[in-house]
This record gives structure tokens, C-alpha cells and sequence, in this order.
């Protein structure tokens, strides 16, 4: 059968990093671009909670995030998959309901961005999801690959069907597209 | 206005129109954290308060006059029922889609190898398998966010079974298992074995495995190593076994080829039998197929989680489910072509 090794256990203790600083630059340096992501994936009313949830997530386990190559692409994929999760986001939605503060109010978009992002979460999960990284990072096809845990192969076909989706979806000339 | 044009208005308009106060952000993500610790602590906390109450009582005065009354148990009921979907070719399509039947489910795998053997962690989150896109490491799949963890790596794939909370991995080799928790690794003897992918009991003090000989258990310290049924000709299917969920009995699949040539089997046929963990009387439940079965998938069992059903399949096409005290077998789908099955439990 051959040796084996066991892996992954260990990291759950190490405390290598020192969590509160490290983890406070990561959250002000993510955070932004990270709700712009979940409002582009479920909308305006859940952004803000979606991307908190994915941070706190990503606090509690900071032992092992902090380890990886890109934590940043962790905490990504974990917003990408909470926003177009409709179980995960009703349980978020029902704790921010239970919270007592005062909600900021959402700053609405232009009619045509509107309609431009509903066009994108009209589209199949994981498109919507290849789309919105590519949009909002400019991340090249091997990182996509590597938060949506796929092939690059498989990204490309999700982008190319995506706006061949967003082009017929807005009505766009396709012959318009660089 | 190209697609281009459009993507770039809409994201600079979404950015421009989304505004985080970090520092806010951060003092109420760390109050979520400490609510949600604390409340952890508080459940643990009064778990172990009752157990050092109850267990003064009784030093003091004997059992209560009053018995206290049964702690409330999660209630589980089924989820969905998962299987790997073969082409149904011979050994043509090493992956094999995930289909879930009877239920939804956010995310699933898609690195499934067909035949590989397949179990839901006990609190129906992640799906544990052998991943073909990571070296058939071993891996915990969350079906809610997508994420992966890597329990175990291995020099070719992990004929291992993971026990329902993850933490404890057990990997069969030729005369022994391995017994792997975050503190170190035990070694059970079975001298003269060669066992299939160890089953872990779902109150994880027992391991249940096939081999050519029959059908054993062992307990997880190593212990109490019997065979509760033997296998007529020694020629028993490596085809792990089902715990059902009060650990009390065994589903697996029986089957006694005629001929075996390499890793081929030739004309075998199979029934799905239910077996007393303790006591090793059985009784048969279903037939699970006859083929001449020129390298396709064994047929696979899961027991549900609410106890009541034995799903199976079968060489050919379909997914069954026969009461687990016996009657009329159901079809559940016509899609599945062999290989892994699992019942996803869900904790009411």
C-alpha cells in the first residue's frame, strides 16, 4: 500500500503569526474589493454580511489561512461560494437580522450598472463567479483556477460562455466586443 | 458600448458605490467571534456541569428519585442521497459526476474517481473521498462553501476511512491497520487480513471492514477483533460496509465471483444483506444484480441516516433503497452506473 503521511492536523496549532496584527491588515486590505465582489454576486442587501462572514470565518481559522501562499484567494473563494450559496446566505441574512445597530445606507448604482450586474447574477453559479473575479481583480486564469478549485480550462469556458451570456443578456452588438 | 466598456463602467460604478469602515468592520467581526466562542463554551460548559451534578447525586444519594429526563438528542433525517455517476463504460471514464439524489446540495465535487468510496462527516458538511484531481489524497469536501481539506496524503491513493467527526483516520494495509489521530498513529494487527476501506461506527469506537475472508469489526483502541460473517470460499468482495446510525448492525454488499482474473471480476452475483454488529446474525435484504462484470464498479451500499432505508446500487444503471428490516425495493434514480454512495445526514 505504500507509506503515507499525515498533513494538515499540525497547522490547526501552530501560532506562528502574530493573529491580530496580521489579521488586521489582511481585513483592511481586502475588505473593499471583497464586498464589491459579494454585492456583484447576491446584490446590495447582503454584500456587507456575506463578506463579513467570509472574514470571520477566515479569523477563526487565521492559525491556517495565515500559512497559506495566498490567503487572499482563501477569504475570496470563501465569499464566492457564501454569495451564491442560497442556504449559507439565508443563515447570514437571519444574524444580521438579529442585530440591533442601525444598518449604513447602500449607495445605489447607475440603472445601466444595475442591470448590468443583475445580468450577471442571472448567470449559472460558477460563471457568475469566474466573471465577477475576473472583473473586480484582473486575476489571471490560474488564480481563478485556484479559488474556484478547477482546471484553467474549465475557467476559460466558464468566462468565454459568460459573455457570450452578458453579451446577449444586455443585448450588446457581439461584433462591438474587443 | 462593448461588453468591455460595459464591465468596466459597471465595476468602477459598484466600487465607487461601496464603502467599508475597516475599523468598525473589525470590532464587530471580533464581538461575532467572542459571541459565538462564548456560546461554545457555554454548551460545553453546561455539558460537563450536568455530568459533575448527576455524578455528585449519585455519590451522594443514590440515582435521583425522579429519573432525569432522556437529554434531547438531535433529531437526523435524510438528506440527500449522493452518488458518483459513471459513463457506465468500462473502465473508460476515470471521473464520474456527483449527482445528488433526493435533495440539493450548494456545492459537490467534481473529482470524484469512479468507485471511489464515499462518507458524509457526521454532521452532513463535508463529503470525505479520494480526490483524483489531488493525487488521491484523501480529502474532506464542505458541500456549503466548496472549501478542501486534505486529511491524508498517500504514495498512490488512500484506501482509508475517516471517522464521522474527521479527526481520526484509519488506513487499511496488507495485515494491519492505521490508525492515525492528531496525536500519533496505533497499529491494529490482522495478521492474515487484507481489509477494504475501513467503516468507522458512527460513535467512532468501532471499525468495520471486508476482506476476502468475511466481514470483521475491531475496536478503534484495537480491541475485540472478531468476524461476524465468514465467507464461504474465501473469496469475499473488498466492498466496504454501512453502520447503521445507532452502530447496532452492517449492511454490505455479498457477492462470490466464479473466477477471478487479475482485477477483473467474471460473473458474480450480488445481494445486499443486513448483519447484527454483535451478535453476526444476518438477514438478506435485496438482490443487487448479476453481471459478467468485465471491470465495472462493484455495487456499493449506504445506510440512511434516519436508519430506516439501505440504499444500494447495483453493475447497471439506477440507484435502490429497500426498508433495512426488508420489503419492496425503490428505484431512486436511473442515472447512477455503480460506484460511491453516500447519505447525507441532517441535523434537525
Amino acid at each position: 500500500m505504500g507509506e503515507f503521511q499525515v498533513t494538515d492536523w499540525a497547522a490547526r496549532e501552530k501560532l506562528s503569526v502574530s493573529r491580530d496584527v496580521d489579521f488586521d491588515a489582511f481585513y483592511v486590505s481586502e475588505m473593499p474589493r471583497l464586498t464589491a465582489l459579494a454585492r456583484g454576486l447576491c446584490g446590495a442587501a447582503s454584500a456587507e454580511d456575506v463578506a463579513q462572514e467570509a472574514m470571520v470565518v477566515a479569523y477563526r481559522r487565521w492559525a491556517h489561512v495565515a500559512e497559506l501562499d495566498r490567503p487572499d484567494l482563501w477569504v475570496r473563494r470563501t465569499c464566492a461560494n457564501l454569495a451564491v450559496s442560497q442556504f449559507r446566505r439565508r443563515l447570514v441574512e437571519l444574524r444580521a437580522l438579529t442585530r440591533l445597530r442601525s444598518r449604513p445606507e447602500v449607495l445605489a448604482m447607475s440603472e445601466d450598472s444595475e442591470e448590468f450586474w443583475a445580468a450577471v447574477r442571472r448567470l449559472p453559479s460558477r460563471q457568475a463567479q469566474a466573471a465577477a473575479l475576473r472583473f473586480f481583480y484582473d486575476m489571471p486564469i490560474a488564480d481563478i483556477a485556484a479559488v474556484l478549485d478547477c482546471t484553467p480550462g474549465t475557467v476559460k469556458q466558464h468566462l468565454s460562455r459568460a459573455r457570450h451570456a452578458l453579451t446577449a443578456g444586455l443585448a450588446l452588438d457581439p461584433e462591438e466586443e474587443s | 458600448m462593448s461588453l468591455d466598456a460595459r464591465i468596466a463602467s459597471a465595476v468602477e460604478d459598484l466600487e465607487r458605490r461601496t464603502s467599508v469602515d475597516a475599523a468598525a468592520g473589525l470590532e464587530r467581526l471580533r464581538q461575532t467571534h467572542r459571541r459565538r466562542v462564548t456560546m461554545r463554551a457555554v454548551s460545553t460548559l453546561a455539558v460537563v456541569m450536568a455530568l459533575l451534578v448527576a455524578g455528585a447525586v449519585w455519590r451522594l444519594g443514590g440515582p435521583p428519585r425522579q429519573p432525569d429526563p432522556a437529554p434531547d438528542r438531535p433529531h437526523v433525517s435524510n438528506g440527500a442521497l449522493v452518488a458518483v455517476r459513471g459513463d457506465g463504460a468500462v473502465r473508460r471514464a476515470p471521473l464520474g459526476d456527483v449527482v445528488a439524489i433526493g435533495g440539493s446540495i450548494a456545492h459537490l465535487p467534481d473529482d470524484v474517481p469512479e468507485g471511489a468510496h464515499l462518507i458524509w462527516s457526521a454532521d452532513g458538511t463535508e463529503l470525505v473521498y479520494s480526490s483524483s484531481s489531488r493525487n488521491l489524497n484523501l480529502v474532506a469536501f464542505n458541500v456549503e462553501t466548496g472549501d478542501v481539506r486534505t486529511l491524508m496524503t498517500c504514495a498512490t491513493w488512500c484506501p482509508a476511512g475517516a471517522s464521522p467527526d474527521t479527526s481520526r483516520i484509519a488506513l487499511a494495509a496488507k495485515g494491519e491497520l492505521r490508525i492515525s489521530t492528531p496525536d500519533g498513529e496505533s497499529v491494529v494487527p490482522l495478521p492474515g487480513l487484507r481489509p477494504s476501506v475501513p467503516v468507522w461506527s458512527p460513535d467512532a469506537t468501532r471499525i468495520a471492514f471486508a476482506a476476502p475472508t468475511g466481514l470483521y469489526v475491531v475496536g478503534a483502541d484495537g480491541s475485540g477483533l472478531h468476524r461476524l460473517i465468514a465467507s464461504p470460499d474465501e473469496r469475499l468482495l473488498l466492498i466496504p460496509p454501512s453502520w447503521s446510525p445507532d452502530g447496532a448492525s452492517l449492511a454490505y454488499i455479498e457477492g462470490t465471483p466464479d473466477d477471478i482474473a487479475a482485477d477483473d471480476v467474471v460473473n458474480a452475483t450480488y445481494s445486499v444483506v443486513a448483519v447484527d454488529a454483535t451478535s453476526g446474525s444476518s438477514r438478506y435484504l435485496a438482490d443487487a444484480g448479476q453481471c459478467v462484470c468485465l471491470g465495472l464498479p462493484a455495487p456499493v451500499v449506504a445506510w440512511s441516516p434516519d436508519g430506516s432505508l439501505v440504499g444500494f446500487t447495483v453493475p447497471g444503471p439506477g440507484v435502490f433503497a429497500v426498508p433495512a428490516l426488508g420489503g419492496e425495493v425503490e428505484r431512486l434514480s436511473d442515472e447512477v452506473h455503480g460506484g460511491g454512495l453516500a447519505w447525507q445526514p441532517v441535523i434537525d
